[in-house]
């Protein structure tokens, strides 16, 4: 397991380069430089301009000065941004969509696997269609919309939240529900069907015949095994949730680094856009190797025969 | 069709928040010519994926004829109508610049809809061809073309797609390049999986016997016997590519103005939150879901009732 691990690790880490790499080219290669549209700005104050931020050396050079700053844990330098400082950037809004992520996933993961064990046991009655019912809206409907109607509803005609901004765990109940939906109704769809084959296997009869009572049938026996696969599907929901954070925390203005992303693009702010792309890429593979590890404590086969894909 | 196995998860997908190409049934399907009615049966008693599909003939059939059946251009302003709720003049009303909403909506249906067919029969192209290469000449030339899809798979969808559009600026093509860049590779993994399994069988290895160039087994045989897993992945691409569609146009990175896009119109109606035009925001928000629901709504009975464990 351990040089299983290894692999998934090394892997992590060349994909990793990849996306810092591709990601440098791209900024790169977008035509003119990101101080043209400065208006009227003297040759000598553009050339200082560019000279303070690295832009007068060939690209090489600065691709490379940009790895080993990285490699420091030095993110570099926005063009716009007050704080000039992307570490300082990145400090301030990281825990922010940490939280609101969390909080997200958590909604998503518990709701969603209640859901579907609701529906598995009650089969094509009423909390089967019920929940159903609530996953097919959850994969319908937008996040993007989802929270301009909570807004326009539970905001402006009932008054009972704050429409944006943060603060109070008030600020987050709307943009967590609506970073939560899409996954929730995923993962209850997922555990419902994986419910549904556990509950039919010989293990979950026997277990019935020696009398065991039904919670314990169903929660220590019929469900663990059922969330295997609900175990797999987390790093793609992180995903999920992570750059589903990009329109959310617009929407509601909320200071993480999904809006500071988004804000970025539009000002053109490139070492800004490199950074956000480089920190949601750790993000997620972190999440993905973390799983992988989950995983293979999880399920014994995995432990001998490697991933059997 | 009591199990539903809408999920089988052995192919996790890359972005769950909206099912891009998910791994369907990984096990093979090979479609006998007679299952073919099989399948139609089997479909036409889900009474969703029937829903699905009707829905889809008909906003296919309002984005043709609906632009057209109002004496309004989609970008004909009028500003002494500006913000008019719908009406027997304007049927879905008019936005703030007197612009009439049902010529926006279904303009709006058209980018939707173009963007979505064409960004998953590109990713079907590039994913079919790619997968198919590197499947069936296996060894090195497979490992080599698939770690390489492992290391892009790692990129999240709209990450990647955000990026592109920053490089490319807006446009509609810059946003199905956008989109394409990465999308193939969930079908690209698909199409591999299918060719790897598919390629053992014995009537591919009577194909080569027979002395039929490789070309053509690929093209005559394997490609057509993985279609059914293909065609669903393909039916689930369409909403996730709408989906992205709407979500970079409601950041501004999409379509450019005046053009009618559901995700401009979304985001240009969230200020009637505040002045109380909430109807501005039901249009593109209740076709946005429609569309969303009636694609998955097809693609997921699509994939029930081409999964041979379902069959009785």
């Amino acid at each position: 397991m351990t040089a299983y691990l290894a692999r998934r690790f090394l892997l992590s880490l060349l994909t990793l380069w990849v996306i810092i790499t591709l990601t440098f080219v791209l900024m790169h290669a977008i035509p003119g430089d990101p101080f043209m549209s400065e208006a009227r700005i003297s040759p000598q104050a553009m050339e200082n301009l560019r000279r303070y931020y690295g832009l007068d050396r060939p690209l090489l050079v600065q691709y490379g000065r940009y790895l080993a700053n990285l490699a420091r844990g030095d993110l570099g330098r926005s063009l716009r941004s007050e704080v000039r400082d992307i570490n300082q950037i990145i400090a301030d809004g990281l825990p922010i969509s940490a939280l609101l992520g969390a909080e997200a996933l958590i909604v998503a993961v518990l709701g969603g696997i209640t859901l579907g064990v609701l529906a598995a046991l009650g089969h094509n009655r009423v909390p089967d269609h019920l929940s159903m019912g609530t996953a097919i809206v959850g994969i319908s409907v937008p996040g993007f919309i989802l929270a301009t109607l909570l807004i326009d509803v539970f905001a402006v005609r009932l008054g009972i939240l704050p429409v944006a901004t943060w603060g109070t765990w008030k600020h987050t109940v709307m943009p967590a529900f609506s970073l939560a939906l899409a996954p929730l109704a995923y993962l209850a769809r997922l555990t419902r069907s994986s419910m549904l084959e556990e509950l039919g296997q010989d293990y979950v009869k026997a277990a019935v015949a020696r009398g065991l009572s039904r919670p314990r049938v169903i929660v220590g026996h019929a469900l663990r095994n059922a969330l295997l696969p609900v175990i797999t599907v987390l790093g793609p929901l992180t995903a999920g949730i992570l750059t589903g954070s990009f329109i959310i925390e617009y929407i509601f203005g909320i200071p993480g680094i999904g809006k500071i992303f988004v804000l970025s693009i539009s000002d053109r702010d490139y070492p800004l856009i490199l950074s956000g792309a480089v920190v949601y890429s750790v993000l997620l593979l972190a999440t993905n190797f973390l799983v992988d590890v989950a995983y293979s404590l999880v399920d014994p086969r995995i432990r001998v025969l490697g991933r059997a894909r | 069709m009591s199990v539903e196995r809408a999920h089988e998860t052995l192919d996790p997908p890359a972005e769950v928040f909206r099912p891009r190409a998910h791994g369907p049934a990984a096990k093979t399907v090979v479609v006998a010519p007679g299952r073919r009615r099989e399948i139609v049966r089997r479909l036409g008693q889900n009474r969703l994926a029937v829903a699905g599909f009707w829905i889809i003939v008909a906003l296919v059939f309002m984005a043709i004829i609906g632009p057209s059946l109002v004496p309004y251009a989609y970008d004909e302003q009028n500003l002494l109508e500006a913000n008019e709720p719908p009406s027997g003049r304007h049927w879905f009303g008019t936005d703030d610049f007197g612009r009439d909403v049902f010529a926006r909506t279904w303009t709006g249906a058209r980018i939707s809809l173009f963007v979505g067919f064409t960004a998953a029969f590109l990713d079907l192209v590039v994913g079919v061809v790619y997968g198919g290469i590197s499947g069936y000449v296996g060894g090195t030339t497979d490992d080599v073309m698939m770690r390489v899809v492992d290391l892009l798979y790692g990129l999240p969808h709209l990450l990647s797609t955000v990026l592109f559009m920053v490089v490319l600026g807006p446009g509609l093509f810059t946003i199905i390049v956008a989109m394409v860049a990465t999308g193939w590779l969930g079908m690209a993994r698909l199409v591999r999986g299918q060719i790897l399994q598919l390629k053992e069988l014995e009537y591919v290895q009577a194909a080569h016997a027979l002395g039929i160039p490789s070309r053509r087994v690929l093209a005559r045989h394997l490609i057509p016997n993985a279609m059914g897993p293909i065609l669903v992945n393909l039916t689930l691409t369409v909403p996730a590519a709408i989906f992205t569609e709407a979500a970079l146009s409601f950041l501004g990175l999409g379509v450019p103005l005046p053009l009618a896009s559901w995700g401009t119109m979304t985001a240009q109606s969230l200020v009637t939150i505040l002045t109380g035009d909430t109807w501005r925001l039901f249009f593109p928000a209740f076709f946005i879901s429609l569309t969303m629901f009636a694609f998955n709504a097809f693609g997921d009975g699509l994939r029930d009732a081409l999964d041979p464990r379902l069959r009785r």
